[in-house]
């Protein structure tokens, strides 16, 4: 204070001298309050010098609060200009003078008005993380200050206003003011029904005030669409009013106990974790509310909310709550509301397509059939914080859940007995057998083979599907494989999504007992020694082969490299072209393929377009 | 050395599997515990794999030269030649088709091969009674480049028996369909699929469809299986002009040779209709086959 009056400078006046730099900072910086800058001669001193030369103005350095003799303030590295211009702190070292990621950037446009004097905006963040503080500045009396400044997402920050009034009120005493953030509000705060002299507080005017990632406390009005008062009754009424800007982010988060890959038909329930910064007040963020929806993708790149999460703590469904928690765990059982989702919705598309082939969004699965409402292989939770006068969105998140494809396997009793017999071939009257029999516990431990099998390999390309075996309780909707005995064969007959109509049957086992009748047959001293977990590995793999038709592959000169219709030993057209027996989706053919397929020639593979159209028809999280 | 031996034996299947895997391929890994490394072979045990795998491409080799259509490697494509349908069917008619239509059209599922429901009328029957009213069966149609029309005359081979038969004991020459009684159920193309109605397109094609499905049913159907008759139904089938005839004929032949221990396999060496890759397959694989079976 004995500065000031060392210096017979005005306190509260922006600049004694003129040059719209406050007397204040000016004797901080080593300017002399008294002497317009500007016009002194000296060489620096100026609102428009640089003497630091970083690229700030002084009178920008004044309004960033950084050092106007110092071209990197914080000793960072980085120049003072780069900082503010980039959104990063130029007086605080711990952002080693980076800005946050681009994705947490908001940039943000403010107005000031004023009219008298020269007015200033103060704008500090709170934090947690941003804790700059910076200034707007009319500069002078009915001036006016734009600026579009950085801010950080997940931060909040308090607005105060100044009027830099010399003190020296003039008849008739009435000035003006206006406070904007993105050209938000367009509501006169203040008012008076009578008499514009006066500023009284329209009630309920923009009270919040909520614009695209942002939304702002404004009960005490001082963002303001431009409005009048009379200093003699009114009083300054824009001096000491502050409000409060939240530039929310809400994220999803992978903790403890959170489950993005659930599967409804085993019981099981999502269980998503959110959490909203910066911390909301004890009583919850005002004029503004939180939902959490499910939606799903549909085709032409549309979408369509089926549910939404149970967001309040009562037992009942709310769609919306108030954003007073900071963290907070939600749960889905996975099954749409009827309401939203009811039985006349079409097929739930999941992706349009697979590398712009549009008949794949056909073959996703599930249906939807039988009055069944299926969720598709994935749905989205979108998290949002969202405006209560119109709705609109402030910011949102959005996390997929996915939705694996549950494989039952099932076996005819035909069919395990003639497996435990030793998978009986009867060659000119004399049986053969390619093991001896399985004991009831050796076959279980081949049933636990299967399964763990074929998981593998659908773990190996990431597609999200899961086996179990027949003694698992599963709701529907579900695929099932079923192990069959039938017109002399044993193979897996996959079905459809709702366990009631047996689909096209495997036929693999038919090349299998060629060619083991080609050996037996031909000479059926050649015995190949085969163990019993070798029968695992066989039905293991025709599990994964039965499968991938069950999910869409292969169809004849396909993009999925489906052979030519009849052609390379594949009759049918369904299977990889260029058979060359070690892949997944590949009869095979030649001799050695029951060795191929009970494992002994390698490992199996798929082929590279049929694995990225698993992963991409099933995604996993 | 042993464990050399088994590491060298690894590598070598690891780098054969790279040679054909494409860029992009992913190959499965499975753990140790499901897929353990084969065991080392001793020496006895390695000459019969190399003896085994010298005979499986010896195999190969024949039957990829065997005079059909290549589509009837396919065994299950073998197990619907005429001989087949005749042995497994309970009625043989001609029919003509009243109706067609799609029997999943309300389903959203999306079938690898279609299920038609067809409505036939019978014209004349060759073996059963078919009726003379309309009969409707579901098939799943295999040939999605020529689908049933309302018009089409077809011989088809219809079953009322859900068969629990072994196709390995049915493809023998000399089976017996009456001890393989199943339950009775509709009625229902043999195996229930498409593979069991075969277009009858003009006069020409149907007389000789007609005839040599006669010479079946004589010969398997009327519970005197005699060889020579046989032999001599299907020396004369494998030179059709007709290729379903002709290649089904084929796979006849060769299933009969298989299965019929008493028949002289010098006579097809010696027959002049007889393809020479059948005789090589004889003479390379069966009656050496059968050369090893009789020794004690």
């Amino acid at each position: 204070m004995s500065s000031y009056s060392a210096h017979d400078s005005a306190p509260k006046n922006d600049a004694t001298d003129g040059d719209g730099m406050p007397d204040g900072w000016e004797v901080r910086h080593g300017f002399d309050p008294l002497v317009n800058n500007d016009t002194d001669g000296i060489q620096g001193n100026g609102a428009g010098d640089d003497p630091d030369d970083d690229g700030l103005l002084n009178f920008d350095e004044y309004l960033n609060g950084s050092d106007p003799s110092n071209g990197d303030t914080d000793g960072d590295g980085v120049w003072d200009s780069a900082e503010v211009a980039q959104g990063s702190d130029p007086t605080n070292s711990s952002d080693n003078g980076q800005p946050p990621p681009p994705e947490d950037i908001l940039e943000l446009p403010f107005r000031i008005y004023g009219d008298w004097a020269a007015w200033e905006m103060t704008v500090e963040g709170r934090g947690p993380s941003d804790r700059r503080v910076f200034k707007l500045s009319t500069d002078a009396p009915g001036g006016s200050a734009t600026v579009v400044r950085k801010l950080h997402k997940g931060n909040s920050y308090r607005l105060t206003m100044s009027w830099l009034g010399s003190g020296e009120y003039k008849d008739p005493h009435w000035y003006c003011w206006e406070a904007k953030i993105g050209g938000l509000p367009t509501q006169q705060a203040y008012g008076n029904p009578s008499s514009v002299d006066t500023a009284v507080r329209i009630p309920g005017a923009a009270t919040t005030v909520a614009g695209e990632g942002w939304f702002a406390d404004n009960a005490g009005g001082l963002l303001t669409a431009h409005v009048h008062m009379n200093d003699d009754d009114g009083g300054n009424v824009a001096e000491g009013l502050e409000a409060i800007l939240y530039v929310p982010k809400v994220e999803f988060l992978e903790s403890a106990g959170t489950r993005y890959n659930f599967s409804p038909s085993l019981g099981e329930e999502a269980a998503v974790d959110v959490k909203v910064i910066p911390a909301s007040p004890e009583d919850g963020f005002p004029g503004v509310h939180f939902r959490l929806g499910i939606v799903r993708e549909t085709a032409g790149g549309g979408e369509q909310e089926i549910d939404w999460l149970d967001v309040d703590d009562t037992p009942a469904y709310s769609r919306v709550r108030a954003v007073d928690f900071q963290q907070k765990r939600f749960t889905w059982n996975g099954v749409p509301n009827p309401s939203l989702f009811g039985n006349s919705a079409p097929q739930a598309s999941g992706r349009d397509s697979f590398q712009g082939v549009s008949d794949s969004a056909v073959r996703i699965l599930p249906a939807v059939t039988a009055g069944q409402p299926v969720p598709p292989p994935f749905v989205t939770a979108v998290a949002k914080i969202v405006s209560d006068s119109d709705q609109s969105t402030v910011c949102e998140a959005r996390k997929r859940i996915c939705i694996p494809q549950v494989v039952k396997i099932t076996y005819e009793a035909d069919a395990v007995t003639m497996i435990k017999a030793g998978c009986v071939i009867s060659t000119n009257g004399v049986p053969t057998y390619l093991i001896s029999p399985m004991s009831d516990a050796e076959w279980d431990t081949q049933r636990a083979r299967i399964l763990s099998i074929a998981q593998a390999h659908y773990n190996a390309v990431g597609a999200n599907v899961r086996f179990v075996d027949a003694n698992v309780t599963v709701a529907q909707p579900y695929s099932f494989l079923n192990m069959e005995y039938s017109a002399g064969s044993l193979g897996f007959a996959p079905g459809d999504y709702l366990n009631v109509v047996p689909n096209d049957s495997g036929t693999l086992c038919g090349y299998l007992e060629s060619t083991a009748l080609r050996y037996y047959d031909d000479n059926p001293s050649m015995v190949i020694p085969i163990t019993r977990a070798e029968i695992g590995n066989l039905w293991g793999h025709v599990v994964a082969h039965e499968c991938g038709h069950l999910f869409g592959l292969v169809a004849p000169g396909d993009v999925l490299d489906g052979s030519p219709e009849g052609t390379g030993g594949d009759v049918n057209g369904w299977h990889n072209k260029n058979p060359t027996g070690l892949y997944v989706m590949n009869p095979g053919g030649g001799t050695n393929l029951l060795m191929q397929v009970i494992g002994r020639m390698g490992p199996w593979s798929w082929k590279s377009r049929n694995a990225r159209y698993l992963k991409f028809v099933l995604p996993k999280e | 050395m042993k464990k050399k031996i088994v590491f060298i034996l690894t590598w070598s299947v690891l780098v054969a599997c790279r040679s054909w895997s494409e860029e992009g391929d992913v190959v499965i890994k499975l753990p140790e515990e499901l897929m353990p490394p084969p065991k080392p072979l001793s020496e006895a045990e390695k000459q019969r794999k190399d003896k085994e795998m010298a005979h499986s491409a010896l195999v190969e080799r024949l039957n990829r030269k065997l005079p059909y259509h290549k589509m009837f490697a396919d065994v299950t494509c073998q197990f619907f030649t005429l001989g087949q349908l005749v042995k497994l069917c309970d009625s043989v008619s001609v029919v003509n088709v009243v109706a067609v239509e799609d029997a999943d059209s309300k389903s959203a599922t999306k079938r690898l091969v279609p299920r038609i429901k067809v409505t036939v009328n019978a014209e004349t029957n060759l073996l059963g009674h078919l009726g003379r009213g309309d009969l409707s069966l579901i098939v799943q149609w295999w040939d999605r480049k020529r689908l049933p029309q309302k018009g089409d005359r077809w011989l088809v081979f219809i079953t009322g028996e859900d068969h629990r038969v072994n196709m390995l004991d049915a493809m023998k020459w000399d089976f017996d369909k009456t001890k393989a009684r199943g339950e009775v159920k509709e009625a229902k193309f043999v195996l229930g699929q498409s593979r069991g109605a075969i277009d009858l397109p003009d006069v020409k094609a149907e007389r000789e469809l007609l005839t040599a499905t006669m010479g079946y049913l004589q010969n398997l159907r009327q519970q005197k299986w005699d060889a020579e008759k046989y032999y001599a139904h299907l020396r004369e089938l494998v030179l059709s002009l007709d290729q379903r005839i002709k290649d089904d004929a084929t796979i006849d032949m060769l299933n009969f040779l298989k299965s019929c221990p008493s028949f002289d396999l010098n006579r097809v060496l010696g027959d002049t209709n007889i393809d020479e890759s059948v005789k090589d397959y004889v003479r390379l694989i069966l009656m050496p086959s059968r050369q090893h079976q009789e020794e004690p």
